[in-house]
């Protein structure tokens, strides 16, 4: 990533909200119990009775997954309205695209924060090299469309790579939930 | 004679004592039918899927002492795996070999265990983080991800998705849809005619080995990694190739021979035109090259 690109990136960056909730009723219920499983984590060396460890199984396995369908319902919400543009009229850079590829992907890291206790230490080397590697092309894609804006190609290459981003954290977080 | 006694017995006590470090070998089974959807995760050692000419289901497991064989389901849906022994403890590092119905679809989960899947002819799914994923055979639907482990995929299998982000990717097979999306990983593809192939990554080299049926779409797009492909001399097709700041190079024909960069497409037609390539870099080699 170069300091020019950070420094364009950055006023969008600290735009985003912190965190963006699904439309849906069963959220409020959802991460109040993922904020109770956090607020009391059980050690484990500490004993727990076997019919609320499984009540607990089954509540974080459901909100596992609810929490992964509101993901990508949330992704796809996001971007709901942005197809690929045509090549004669290819958008701006900071344009009301990029802004949703950057909600979306802010999202989906949050998301994936969550649960980076729970991967492995060369798994979180590997994401995080492989993030800073697709940062890095959004940021010379980027630069590049800037400078020729009409430019179709261009604009293909950065939605690209933000696709990849989006794709790349919903594999990380798919890998990260537990069967 | 107290001295033999003392020697078996200390013998018996060296055992009694080793016993817990040794893999338990299990074995379970069940009956299924041919189709049977099969779920199994193993997240550290190795897994093994074998496809047979039977109704039913094998397991055979080596399993440390801190880990358990699990399993159950009925004749159309089966769920298996390896679990730790006690709860919350460290997942084991087990060796399982499953044998299933040839026409089974099967779904593996894995974390640094190898998965390995051969002659299963229904749809295959594998997810791991870091564990190398090698499918085999004439499979429905192969879809496999990982996070950092290679990916090999070779048989004839007529839609075939693969997902890596540092492990390389490797397509050998007849495959009509087929979709390989990498970060930093290669990608290697041959293939006989296939209809829609779409290749991309972001830093690593994609090469395209095949030829391609008359209405085959193909398309490849990097951002700063070298694109190669080798087509046959006899391939009726399109192509639109362009790199902003990498150097492309056609060695398919003599039409529009021309080395070139700077964004501008270098387009021509080869024997009539057909199939359609486009290949799309930011920073990346573009080379065609005649079989």
């Amino acid at each position: 990533m170069t300091y020019e690109s950070e420094d364009e990136l950055r006023p969008l960056i600290e735009q985003l909200p912190r965190s963006i909730e699904p439309a849906h009723d069963l959220w409020p219920a959802i991460a109040a119990r993922i904020e109770a499983q956090h607020s009391r984590p059980l050690r484990r060396s500490e004993p727990a009775r076997p019919s609320r460890r499984r009540w607990a199984a089954a509540l974080a396995a459901a909100a596992v997954i609810v929490v992964a369908a509101a993901s990508s319902l949330a992704t796809a919400w996001l971007l709901r309205d942005d197809r690929p543009p045509a090549a004669a009229s290819a958008p701006a850079v900071g344009g009301q695209r990029e802004a949703a590829y950057l909600r979306a992907t802010a999202a989906l890291a949050q998301e994936l924060a969550v649960r980076r206790d729970e991967l492995a230490p060369e798994t979180i080397a590997v994401l995080d090299r492989n993030l800073a590697i697709i940062d890095r092309a959004i940021a010379e894609s980027r630069a590049a469309l800037a400078a020729d804006p009409a430019n179709g190609d261009l604009a293909e290459l950065l939605w690209a790579s933000y696709q990849r981003k989006v794709s790349f954290l919903e594999q990380a977080a798919r890998l990260a939930t537990p069967t | 004679m107290r001295r033999i006694q003392m020697l078996v017995a200390s013998a018996a006590l060296a055992l009694v004592l080793a016993a817990p470090a040794t893999a338990q070998q299990t074995a379970r089974g069940w009956a299924a039918t041919s189709g049977v959807a099969v779920r199994v995760l193993n997240l550290k050692g190795t897994t093994r899927i074998i496809g047979w000419d039977r109704d039913s289901i094998a397991v055979s497991a080596s399993v440390p002492p801190d880990g358990r064989l699990y399993g159950g389901g009925g004749r159309a849906a089966v769920k298996l795996g390896v679990e730790p022994a006690a709860p919350g403890g460290e997942p084991p590092a087990a060796t399982l070999e499953v044998r299933v119905p040839q026409g089974a679809s099967v779904s593996v989960k894995s974390a640094t265990a190898d998965v390995d899947v051969r002659g299963v002819g229904g749809t295959i799914e594998v997810m791991s983080v870091g564990g190398r994923i090698a499918v085999s055979g004439n499979p429905r639907e192969v879809s496999v991800e990982s996070m950092a482990g290679a990916i090999d995929v070779v048989g004839d299998v007529p839609v075939v998705r693969v997902r890596t982000a540092g492990g390389s990717a490797t397509v050998d097979g007849a495959v009509e849809d087929l979709m390989v999306e990498t970060v930093s990983g290669p990608i290697v593809v041959r293939s006989r005619a296939p209809r829609r192939t779409r290749l991309e990554s972001t830093s690593g080299s994609i090469a395209f080995e095949g030829g391609l049926a008359a209405d085959a779409t193909l398309d490849v797009q990097t951002h700063e990694s070298a694109v190669k492909l080798t087509l046959p001399r006899t391939v009726a097709a399109s192509f639109e190739l362009t790199t902003f700041d990498g150097l492309l190079i056609n060695r398919f024909g003599s039409a529009a021979a021309r080395p070139s960069r700077g964004g501008k497409p270098l387009r021509f037609t080869a024997n009539g035109g057909g199939a359609q390539v486009t290949v799309r870099t930011l920073k990346g080699d573009v080379a065609v090259y005649r079989r």
